[in-house]
């Protein structure tokens, strides 16, 4: 990860280095970290779920059609509610039910396309969003903006839950060996339920953050977001506890995303390049953290 | 036939032609890696391999196959989703027609009189999950004999079979020598390996420490190499005359949704360790799991626990109520294996470490302390509570898995087959733990298909016939013999 | 199986004149051929428990090289050129895999961003349509019928029922599924699990980049994004499938009923006007009820089952020792 910044700031000594982009950088992944800190619990129990960009879209969209109605205050919870609703419909029909979460959560985000296209009918709503909203992704505190905070928080939230509670001690149990946890008394499906809920809770909220940066609900916002989401933390599962999802290793991950994607744009590289290299890069960091795993299992 | 110098451990080993040579050895003493060697799945650093005289390059898998190399491993490695046919024949080409497409028939039927010739009654077409573990066994010992082979390696094969099962298994074995095959035969149960083979191998820590004729040596001596001091006592020496305390399980006419258990009552007091046993299938097992709420429900009859009613519902219900189960399973149910040993030892009690149960964090450096008393007191052998359970021996595994019911004394702990696997001086401290976390006021149920060790342990032992009690053996009347002849009809 | 028999009704039901009839039939085969010939291909490396998630951006470039080079180049040559190109990713994708370890669903990710940016390069990164110079009698093998039925049909019948030989009834297939169904058993018994699984990104590779052809003979046309949505209906595709026959397991037969499943729902939209959100809303919501009553259904066969059991124990791997 080092790696990188060292090569950007040596290509671009001007730009790249920069305290101004740094915060730039933090700036775009902010809302990405948010999404991808949320789907590194789901996969800590091997639950992919493909629906959080579009709980993230459908959220946006949401409180766009909410807030000309009421208050922030009233919005914002309800928006989330319904993310947790949506969490708890995914986690319902795959570990009540049993169905693989895979096809859940793929047909819970068509649904959710689905329905957003539905009550946008294509069009992007931006009338009648209060100042103060779109104030919280736009400001600043002491020169960095208040969603880099709010990631940051969200991150440190997440870290303690899930190595210092209990719940975080009952997810890698369920995760490492699901049986055993049920031999032990947890309760299986009640962890698969809350991940879930966390996932889409924080996909809501992201979205939510979206429409603010936008200033607008837009029904095509989160699309982008799901694929780098994944990588990054697939990312992070090469790093601290190899192997495992973690959420320092998805920090890290979202954070090497961004700067890569910095990077390029610094480098002025035209966007389907910049595709090429990002996949390639992935390629490469996968297969370094392999083979880094395979040397540690030999010499055991 | 070949002497191999292998690996770290510079061991010296040979087999001779039409033999049947057993290894044995503690956990950790470097059996299962001298297979895995000799069977080309590890590498080795150093030393060679001869075959019949030839010296042995690169070995893999397959080379080892071709060789006449055949392994049975502890795991048996059949594929769920075929059937006996495709798992006997897997690896080796499938009998063909009209070019690559697989002749069924032929396949079946050529399958089916290999299991003639080997005395084995299962029909090819059959799913294996559908087969018992006996019956598991045997589709993978045909497997391994398939392909006529010169050297059987067995790992472990008698854990899960009853006598008669076993005894078949050795009147093949025998047969298969008879034919010309020599055999490698790794187990625990030392009686077997007096009653079955020729010559042993001792292992101790990686290195060999003798290789004798088996009829030079005796039981004692025998565990006294393995385990290089005086010899132990296995079991800890139980009172006559010992008082139970007022009971704390009370089964009434128990019987199970799937059949197991059929109108079984029985009791097990405070201070008593009750055991319960039985030919494989008996119902012991799954009395166990249903009890604890994660086998099959019970469809009628009642359970008092310490005269409350108890309904089994799940494990969590299960550790409300103070009952503990030590799993058959030690890998598969009873451990997070990614997961560290302070934390799967506080797994079942998660609530008790909390700093207030709105936050849920987790007391780290209190449940580090528990860990680190409960690894004393157990005597686990690890780095340190941090260590991730994965790395640590069978023995010192299981170990864990007691100290995650000891935590909090449960007022019964179930253990179902706690010993399997397990090298000797480990069983011995878990038998003493259990005689002891009895004298503490816990009642035991102590659920083994070892005869040996039931009678060793117990205060009487509950037999299980198809479901029902049949017999209940008391404390004066107790040995492996009578517990052998009541399981079996006497 | 059943959820195929009720859809049929229903729709059957609410557009009695024009559903069940033969040009329908026709029409529903037609309209998912090429899914169907990319389903298959994920399906033999479902087979094996990898996930391969370029396919989507295979086919999209396959059809993006495919109308630029069929100008230039004849006919012959230019399918060669390009399917062997699709074979080449799938057996990069497959090495990668295999020899470093790492995550096929990781790999195969990667592999889509990288291919996706080589899609647009080629298409001078403005995402323009080609569609010029393309051959007419090419244009025909995406159009043209036999007997009234498609060209395409019958490609994706013989793929189907050549694959459905291969997994089922040849070695190589049925090693397939033990690497799939217990690897560790399939290392110990000599198969070369490698190999295997690098054969089955080739196929999914070869058969997601002849979904890329043929799309251009039908369409007559390419741009950047047209393979997109394959990945994921055939995901859905293959998933159904792995839901309907033997629960838990991909099966060629299997995939071709999900792609039925999903050929009529469209079409049964279609032939309803359903506007398009609508028909994400259902078409999820379908899938979740198709998935769900296979395994309600499975599940009570299961416990039935299960009673019925008399001696003998689930059976499942023993305690292992380490020594």
């Amino acid at each position: 990860m080092f790696l990188l910044f060292l090569c950007f700031s040596l290509l671009r000594p001007d730009v790249f280095p920069t305290l101004g982009n740094l915060i730039s950088i933090l700036k775009q992944i902010a809302l990405l970290g948010i999404m991808s800190a949320g789907l590194t619990i789901s996969l800590v129990l091997g639950d992919f779920d493909l629906s959080v960009a579009a709980v993230a879209t459908w959220s946006g969209v949401m409180i766009a059609a909410l807030l000309p109605q009421m208050s922030m205050w009233l919005a914002i919870p309800i928006v989330l509610a319904m993310g947790v609703g949506i969490g708890l419909i995914n986690g319902f029909f795959s570990a009540a039910v049993g169905i693989s979460p895979f096809i859940v959560t793929l047909a819970t985000q068509t649904m959710l396309r689905g329905l957003t296209l539905w009550y946008t009918g294509g069009y992007s709503l931006y009338s009648g969003i209060p100042r103060g909203f779109i104030m919280v992704a736009r400001g600043t505190f002491l020169s960095i903006p208040y969603l880099v905070y709010i990631m940051l928080f969200i991150y440190i939230v997440v870290y303690v839950l899930a190595n210092h509670m209990a719940f975080g001690k009952r997810l890698y149990a369920v995760g490492g060996n699901p049986t055993a946890a049920r031999y032990s008394g947890i309760r299986v499906v009640r962890v698969h339920l809350v991940a879930f809920m966390i996932s889409s809770v924080l996909a809501a909220l992201t979205g939510i953050l979206l429409a603010a940066r936008l200033s607008s609900g837009q029904p095509r916002a989160g699309e982008g977001l799901l694929l780098s989401a994944f990588a990054a933390c697939f990312l992070g599962a090469t790093t601290f506890r190899i192997g495992r999802f973690n959420v320092l290793g998805t920090l890290i991950g979202v954070l090497f995303i961004g700067t890569l994607n910095n990077g390029l744009v610094i480098l002025g590289v035209p966007f389907y390049l910049q595709y090429v290299i990002q996949g390639a890069v992935l390629i490469i960091a996968i297969a370094a953290s392999g083979l880094a795993r395979s040397s540690i299992r030999a010499s055991v | 036939m070949f002497p191999g110098t292998v690996a770290c451990e510079a061991i010296d080993f040979d087999l001779r032609a039409g033999e049947i040579h057993a290894l044995v050895g503690q956990n950790g003493a470097g059996k299962s890696t001298l297979i895995r060697v000799l069977a080309g799945i590890y590498p080795r650093d150093a030393g060679e391999i001869f075959i019949e005289g030839e010296p042995v390059e690169h070995l893999t898998p397959w080379t080892a196959h071709d060789l006449g190399m055949r392994f049975i491993h502890q795991e048996l490695n059949l594929v769920p989703q075929f059937n006996v046919a495709e798992n006997i024949v897997l690896g080796d080409p499938y009998p063909f027609r009209f070019g690559r497409l697989i002749d069924w028939r032929r396949l079946n039927r050529h399958v089916g009189s290999v299991l003639a010739d080997l005395g084995i009654s299962i029909d090819p077409r059959r799913s294996v999950q559908s087969l018992s573990v006996a019956e598991q066994w045997m589709v993978a010992i045909a497997r391994a004999l398939y392909s006529r082979g010169r050297v059987l390696v067995m790992d472990e094969p008698t854990s899960s079979l009853t006598r008669e099962d076993v005894q078949e298994l050795f009147d093949l074995v025998r047969s298969l020598v008879a034919k010309g095959t020599s055999v490698i035969y790794i187990s625990h149960r030392l009686e077997e390996v007096f009653e079955l083979a020729q010559r042993v191998t001792v292992l101790r820590d990686g290195h060999k420490v003798t290789t004798t004729d088996v009829d030079s040596i005796d039981l004692s001596e025998l565990v006294r190499l393995m385990v290089g001091g005086s010899p132990q006592k296995l079991y800890p020496t139980i009172e006559e005359d010992r008082s139970v305390g007022k009971p704390v399980l009370q089964a009434d006419e128990l019987t199970s949704i799937d059949g197991r258990l059929v109108d079984l009552s029985l009791e097990v007091h405070e201070r008593e360790v009750v055991g319960l046993t039985g030919l494989l299938g008996a119902g012991h097992n799954e009395f166990a799991d249903s009890l604890f709420g994660v086998g099959a429900q019970f469809s009628s009859g009642q359970v008092l626990l310490d005269g409350k009613p108890y309904e089994p519902r799940g494990a969590r219900d299960a550790i409300g109520r103070g009952i503990g189960l030590v799993p058959a399973e030690r890998r598969s149910q009873g451990l997070i294996g990614e997961m560290r040993i302070w934390e799967n030892i506080i797994l079942a009690h998660l609530r008790h470490f909390l700093i207030d149960p709105i936050t849920q964090i987790i007391r780290h450096r209190e449940a580090n302390r528990e860990a680190l008393e409960q690894m004393r007191s157990l005597r686990i052998v690890a780095v340190g509570p941090e260590q991730e359970v994965r790395y640590l021996s069978g023995g010192n595994q299981q170990k864990v898995v007691l100290a995650k019911w000891l935590l909090r004394r449960p007022r019964l702990l179930v253990l179902n087959e706690p010993t399997r696997g397990i090298d000797v001086s480990a069983k011995a401290e878990i038998y003493g733990l259990v005689r002891r976390l009895a004298d503490e006021g816990s009642g035991i149920l102590f659920v083994s298909t070892e005869a040996e060790e039931l009678a060793g342990v117990c205060d009487r032992v509950l037999i299980l016939r198809q479901g029902r009690l049949v017999a209940e053996i008391p404390r004066r009347e107790l040995s492996a013999q009578r517990i052998m002849e009541a399981c079996y009809g006497g | 199986m059943i959820g195929l028999l009720i859809l049929f009704a229903v729709f059957t039901a609410l557009k009695p004149t024009i559903f069940p009839t033969v040009r329908n039939f026709i029409n529903i085969f037609n309209q998912i051929s090429l899914l169907g010939i990319c389903a298959a291909g994920l399906t033999v490396c479902l087979v094996m428990n990898e996930f391969d998630l370029s396919i989507g951006a295979i086919a999209t470039l396959a059809a993006v090289l495919t109308a630029g080079w069929l100008p230039h180049m004849p006919l012959l040559a230019g399918v060669v050129a390009v399917l062997v190109v699709s074979t080449i990713i799938g057996l990069i994708n497959g090495l990668i895999i295999t020899s470093l370890r790492v995550s096929s669903f990781m790999t195969t990710l990667g592999m889509m961003t990288v291919l996706t940016g080589f899609s647009y390069w080629y298409t001078s990164g403005s995402g323009a349509i080609l569609y010029s110079g393309i051959p007419e009698g090419f244009l025909h093998i995406g159009k043209g019928t036999f007997f009234y039925i498609p060209y395409l049909v019958f490609f994706m019948i013989g793929i189907l029922l050549v694959l459905h030989i291969v997994l089922n009834h040849t070695m190589t297939g049925r090693r397939m599924y033990a690497v799939g169904g217990n690897p560790e058993a399939a290392r110990f018994g000599g198969i070369p699990i490698a190999r295997l699984k690098i054969l089955g990104f080739m196929i999914s590779g070869m058969l997601a980049g002849l979904t890329g052809i043929l799309l251009v003979a039908r369409l007559g046309l390419a741009e950047p994004t047209i393979g997109d949505r394959f990945l994921f209906d055939s995901f859905t595709v293959a998933f159904i499938g792995a839901a309907s026959i033997r629960v838990g397991r991909f099966h060629i037969l299997g995939t071709l009923i999900g792609t039925l499943i999903l050929g009529t729902i469209l079409n049964g939209f279609t032939l309803l006007d359903v506007p398009y959100h609508l028909q994400l809303v259902v078409q999820g919501a379908i899938l979740i009820a198709a998935v769900t009553s296979a395994g309600l259904w499975q599940g009570l066969l299961q416990s039935v089952r299960l009673r019925d059991v008399r001696r003998g124990l689930p059976g499942g791997r023993r305690e292992s020792e380490d020594a």
